[in-house]
C-alpha cells in the first residue's frame, strides 16, 4: 500500500559482497581497448564492467559517504566537486555541494562536469544513466569486510594518484587494528552481547560488516542462529538469551533500555554494560571504521581498554 | 391526508417540479400518470422529502413534512420506490420486518410481534412461502412484493409508490392493483401511485392526476382524465380510449399507424 | 394502524423465531479466543514450560509467590502476555471496525484504514520522528498520541471535504479517504527521502507491529476499543437497515448521515488508536469480517460480536507464527496475516458458492 524507502534495507541488505577489484596501474594488457590514449589506470567494476581512464580525475561527484571519506582522508579532497548530501564527515557545514545518492538526479550529477563519479548502489539505473552521458563512472558496492576497505583505500589511492598516502593511511589503521586484536588475544570466549540498530530489535548476524567486526572482537552475537542477515529478534527471545553488554547504534539511550517492559534482569542493564555508538562508525566502510572497531571494543572490554 | 401545494424542484437548475397542487384523501387510491421524465418520480420522491424543494408546501394531514424528522416521516409515509433492492444475504422476512424500523426505539431490537407484523403483509402481498428465502435469490417480482411488503410493515397511513407492477406479469400486476384498493377501502390507507400502463390506472385507481412536464395537467376521474386529446397532447399518441359495461374503466389502446 | 396489526396477527401466528439465528456462535467464538489467548502465552522463542507460564500467570492474578524464575516472570508477565493481549485487542478492534466500515459504506472493499487512519497516523508520526520529538515523555508514549492525532485529523479532514449541503455520499467520502491518503503517503515518502537517517524507524512502523508491546499500550487502546464496540454494537439492527440503498435506509426511518457519522467515528477513533501504538497491520480489518459473514450470513447483530472475537483470536495466531516461526527472529506479523488469512479466506470463498458479500 505504501511505497516504501528502500535506502535503509538496501543499506543493510545488500549482500555486501567484495568488490572486484583489480588494480593494475599502467598494465599493458589493459590499453587494448583505448589504443589511441594511454591508459592509466584499468579497474574492474561491481557490474563487471572495466574503466579505464587515462589520467587521474580532477572533478569527482561522490555518491558514496565512505568513499567521500577516504578520499579525504588521503588528501584528496580537494578534487571532490560534489558529495552525497548524507556525508558528514569530514565535511561538516556543508562545505562541498550536495548530490543525492538514495534519488540520484542525472542531470544534477552532470551539471558539475565531473570525470569521475563514485557510485556504491545503483539507485534507479543511475550508472548507466551516467555512462549514456559519456560522463566515467566507477561502481564499486560497499566493502563487506576490513580488508575489503583497505583494498578500497588503495584503490582510491590509485585514482587520485595519491598512493603513498593510501599506503601510509592503510599501514596507520592495520596497526591500529592489530592492536585491538592483541588486546583480545588471550580471549577465548567474549562477552554475550546485542547489536541494535532499530527500536523494534533489528540487529546483526555474523556474516554481515558490523558483524564481523565482533567476530574479531571473539563476541558471542546473541542472533547467532537467525534466519536473516539482519534479523528482527522477538523481545522474549533477547531477554532470554541475556546479553551481557547491550550495543545501541539506533539512537536510543541507554537509560531507556532498561525501562523496557522485562529487560529490567537483563545482565546488560543490571550491570549497566549499555554502550551508544555512532551508526556511521561501525557501519561506514571507510577510515573511521577502526574507530568504531575501537568503541565496540572498549564497550565489550572495558576493564582493559 | 397528502396536500401538495404549488411545488416546486429542480436537478441543479433544471426545473423539474412546476407547481404542482395536488390532493390524496384516507381511503383513495391516486394514480399517477405521464409520460417518462414528465417528473412522477421526482413528485413523489419530494412528497417524502428524498429531495431538496425550490418552493411549496408538502402536508401530512396538518403537518409540514419538512418539520418532521426522519423517523416521524417514515412513521407516516411508506415508499415503494422504483427497481428497489433488499440487501443481500437476508431472508425476506428479515428485509420485511426492517420496515419497522421508525417504530422501533432507537437501540430497541425487533420483537416476536414485529415478525409476526413482517410475516403478515408478506401473506397479504401472496407470498407467505418466500419468508425463509434469500432475497437474492428471488425473481424481481417477487422482490418487488418483497418490498411491498415491507411498506405494509412499515404501517404509514400514506403509501407511495413508484412504478409498483413494473416487473410483474398481467396476473401479478391486477393481485398487486386489486391489494391496494382492499388496503385503502379497508384500513382507510392514502395511496399515491405512479402507473406507466394507462389501463391498470384506470382499472383500479379512484382517480388519476396526469402529468407533462413538471405539471398536473389533468386530474379527476380515470374517464375524465384518459381521453383521446389528452393522450394525444401528452403522449403524442393517437389512442382509442374504449369504455365497455363489462370494463371497470375505460381501456386506452393504441391506434395502428395505418388506420 | 391498530387494525393491520390485528389481521396481521392473526394471519402469521406461526411464524416466531428470528430466521438463522444461531446463539451458540458467540460463546463458540469466545472460547476459541481463549484458546488462543492460552496457547499464544505458552508458546514462544523462550522456552519456558507450560507449567511455569501457568505459575507466573497465576501468581500475578492471585497476588502470591509461586517460585518462578525471574527470567521466566519477565518474559511471561511483561513481555509475552501483554503482547499476545495487545495482538487480541488490536486484531478485535481492528476487525470490528472494519466490518462497520464496510456496513456504512456498503462496500466490500472498505477496511479501518479506508478514510486515512493509517496513512494519516504514519504521517503524523513519521513527522514527530523527523522532529526528532522524544518518543517517550514520562513514561508515557507520546509518539501513540500524535498518531492518534494525525489519524483523526485525517478522518475528519476526509469527512468535511466530502460534505456538501449537510450530507456527505458513500463514494464521495471514499474518493476523499483515497486523496487523503494519498497526501499523507507523499507527504511519508518526502520525509523519509529528507531524512534519510530516520527511515528505518519509520519503515519499521510503517511495517507494523508488535515487538515492543507493554502492558500501557493496552492501557491506550482499550477505552476507545471499549466506547467504539459499545456504540458500533448498539447500532448492529441500523446496521442492516443501512444495506438498504441510502434512499430507502431513509425511507423506512433511519437517519441515515447521522447514524454515518456517528459510526464511522467510533470506528475511526478505535482503529487510530490501534493503528497509532501497533503501526499499520493489513488484512485484519478486511478479510475477518467478510470470513465471519460468509460463515454466520450478513446480520451485523452476530457479525460484529463475533468479528471482534474472531479478529482477535486471528491476529493472536498470526502474531504466535510471526514471533516463532524464524525463532530468534520475527516474521512482521502482516506478512502472516496475508500469507495465512488468504487461503483460508479463499476456502471460505469457494466452500460457500452462494456468496454474500
Amino acid at each position: 500500500m505504501l511505497r516504501l524507502n528502500e535506502r535503509p534495507f538496501r543499506k543493510r541488505l545488500l549482500p555486501l559482497l567484495a568488490a572486484l577489484l583489480l588494480v593494475s596501474a599502467c598494465s599493458a594488457g589493459a590499453a587494448e581497448e583505448g589504443a589511441a590514449t594511454p591508459v592509466a589506470i584499468s579497474i574492474s567494476q561491481s557490474d563487471g564492467r572495466l574503466l579505464e581512464l587515462a589520467a587521474p580525475p580532477e572533478r569527482i561527484v561522490s555518491l558514496a559517504s565512505h568513499a567521500t571519506e577516504i578520499i579525504c582522508a588521503i588528501g584528496a579532497g580537494d578534487r571532490l566537486v560534489a558529495v552525497d548530501r548524507h556525508a558528514n564527515c569530514p565535511l561538516e557545514g556543508g562545505s562541498k555541494p550536495a548530490v543525492d545518492s538514495f534519488q540520484p538526479s542525472i542531470e544534477a550529477i552532470v551539471a558539475f562536469e565531473p570525470d569521475l563519479v563514485y557510485v556504491f548502489s545503483d539507485q534507479g539505473g543511475v550508472v548507466e544513466g551516467l555512462r549514456q552521458t559519456g560522463t566515467p563512472v566507477l561502481y564499486l558496492k560497499s566493502p563487506a569486510t576490513l580488508a575489503g576497505v583497505f583494498e578500497n583505500i588503495a584503490l582510491l589511492g590509485e585514482v587520485t594518484d595519491r598512493a603513498p598516502a593510501a599506503r601510509a593511511l592503510i599501514a596507520a589503521l592495520e596497526e591500529r587494528r592489530d592492536a585491538v586484536r592483541l588486546r583480545v588475544e588471550d580471549v577465548a570466549q567474549g562477552p554475550r552481547f546485542f547489536h541494535e540498530i532499530s527500536p523494534d530489535y533489528y540487529t546483526v548476524r555474523g556474516d554481515t560488516f558490523a558483524g564481523g567486526l565482533y567476530t574479531l572482537l571473539k563476541g558471542e552475537n546473541v542472533a547467532a542462529g537467525s534466519a536473516s542477515t539482519y534479523p528482527q529478534l522477538s523481545a522474549e527471545a533477547i531477554v532470554e538469551r541475556d546479553p551481557e553488554v547491550i550495543i545501541l547504534v539506533d539512537g536510543v539511550e541507554a537509560a531507556a533500555v532498561g525501562e523496557r517492559p522485562g529487560w529490567g534482569g537483563v545482565s546488560a542493564v543490571r550491570d549497566g554494560r549499555i554502550c551508544e555508538v555512532d551508526p556511521d562508525l561501525v557501519s561506514r566502510p571507510g577510515p573511521r571504521i577502526i574507530d568504531g572497531l575501537e568503541a565496540l571494543a572498549d564497550c565489550l572490554y572495558p576493564e582493559a581498554g | 391526508m397528502l396536500s401538495v401545494r404549488d411545488l416546486h424542484a429542480a436537478y441543479d437548475e433544471r426545473p423539474v417540479l412546476r407547481g404542482v397542487d395536488l390532493d390524496v384523501g384516507a381511503g383513495e387510491v391516486v394514480g399517477l400518470v405521464g409520460p417518462n421524465g414528465c417528473g412522477k418520480t421526482t413528485l413523489l420522491r419530494a412528497i417524502n422529502r428524498s429531495l431538496p424543494l425550490k418552493g411549496g408546501r408538502v402536508c401530512l394531514d396538518e403537518a409540514d413534512v419538512t418539520a418532521l424528522s426522519v423517523r416521524e416521516l417514515a412513521r407516516r409515509v411508506a415508499v415503494v420506490p422504483q427497481n428497489a433492492e433488499p440487501p443481500a444475504g437476508f431472508s425476506a422476512l428479515e428485509a420485511v420486518v426492517m420496515g419497522r424500523t421508525a417504530h422501533l426505539g432507537f437501540f430497541a431490537q425487533e420483537g416476536a410481534a414485529d415478525y409476526r407484523l413482517a410475516a403478515a403483509a408478506l401473506a397479504m402481498v401472496g407470498v407467505a412461502d418466500l419468508r425463509d428465502r434469500r432475497v437474492e435469490e428471488l425473481s424481481g417480482g417477487e422482490r418487488q412484493k418483497v418490498v411491498i411488503a415491507r411498506a405494509l410493515a412499515q404501517e404509514a397511513p400514506l403509501l407511495l409508490l413508484d412504478e409498483p407492477t413494473a416487473n410483474l406479469d398481467i396476473g401479478q400486476q391486477v393481485a398487486v392493483a386489486r391489494l391496494l384498493r382492499e388496503l385503502a377501502a379497508a384500513k382507510g390507507f392514502a395511496v399515491l401511485a405512479a402507473i406507466h400502463d394507462l389501463t391498470l390506472a384506470s382499472f383500479y385507481c379512484d382517480r388519476l392526476a396526469l402529468m407533462a412536464e413538471g405539471q398536473i395537467v389533468a386530474s379527476g376521474a380515470p374517464a375524465a382524465v384518459l381521453t383521446r386529446e389528452n393522450i394525444a397532447r401528452v403522449y403524442g399518441l393517437d389512442a382509442v380510449v374504449l369504455r365497455r359495461p363489462f370494463l371497470a374503466g375505460p381501456a386506452v389502446l393504441p391506434l395502428s399507424e395505418e388506420v | 394502524m391498530a387494525e393491520i396489526a390485528d389481521t396481521v396477527t392473526a394471519a402469521g401466528e406461526r411464524s416466531l423465531p428470528r430466521p438463522g439465528f444461531r446463539p451458540a456462535a458467540v460463546p463458540l467464538a469466545a472460547a476459541l479466543l481463549l484458546a488462543c489467548v492460552v496457547l499464544g502465552t505458552s508458546v514462544g522463542p523462550a522456552a519456558i514450560a507450560p507449567d511455569e507460564v501457568l505459575r507466573v500467570v497465576l501468581g500475578h492474578v492471585l497476588g502470591l509467590d509461586l517460585a518462578v524464575g525471574p527470567v521466566a516472570d519477565s518474559i511471561v508477565w511483561q513481555i509475552r502476555l501483554p503482547r499476545v493481549l495487545l495482538a487480541g485487542l488490536v486484531g478485535g478492534t481492528l476487525a470490528f471496525s472494519g466490518a462497520a466500515y464496510q456496513g456504512v459504506f456498503r462496500n466490500p472493499l472498505a477496511d479501518p484504514y479506508l478514510l486515512g487512519v493509517a496513512s494519516g497516523a504514519g504521517f503524523a508520526e513519521t513527522a514527530a520522528i523527523v522532529a526528532g520529538l522524544p518518543l517517550v515523555f514520562a513514561g508515557f508514549s507520546l509518539l501513540s498520541l500524535v498518531g492518534f492525532a494525525g489519524a483523526v485529523a485525517s478522518v475528519l479532514l476526509a469527512y468535511s471535504i466530502a460534505r456538501v449541503a449537510g450530507r456527505a455520499s458513500s463514494t464521495t467520502l471514499i474518493l476523499a479517504g483515497v486523496a487523503v491518503s494519498a497526501i499523507n503517503v507523499a507527504g511519508i515518502s518526502y520525509l523519509m527521502i529528507v531524512s534519510n537517517e530516520n527511515s528505518l524507524e519509520i519503515l519499521n512502523w510503517l511495517l507494523g507491529g508488535l515487538n515492543s508491546s507493554a502492558w500501557s499500550d493496552l492501557r491506550f487502546i482499550l477505552p476507545y476499543s471499549l466506547a467504539a464496540g459499545l456504540i458500533i454494537s448498539l447500532h448492529g439492527r441500523l446496521l442492516n437497515v443501512l444495506q438498504l440503498p441510502e434512499l430507502e435506509a431513509r425511507q423506512v426511518g433511519v437517519d441515515v448521515e447521522r447514524t454515518r457519522v456517528v459510526l464511522l467515528l467510533a470506528a475511526s477513533l478505535a482503529a487510530a488508536a490501534a493503528v497509532a501504538v501497533t503501526g499499520v497491520i493489513g488484512f485484519v480489518g478486511l478479510i475477518v469480517p467478510h470470513a465471519v459473514r460468509l460463515l454466520v450470513g450478513p446480520d451485523y447483530r452476530r457479525l460484529l460480536p463475533l468479528s471482534a472475537l474472531g479478529g482477535a483470536s486471528f491476529l493472536i495466531v498470526a502474531d504466535l507464527i510471526a514471533r516463532t516461526v524464524v525463532s530468534p527472529g520475527e516474521v512482521p506479523v502482516g506478512v502472516v496475516t496475508a500469507f495465512v488469512g488468504g487461503p483460508f479466506f479463499l476456502y471460505l470463498l469457494r466452500r460457500r458458492r452462494r456468496l454474500t458479500i
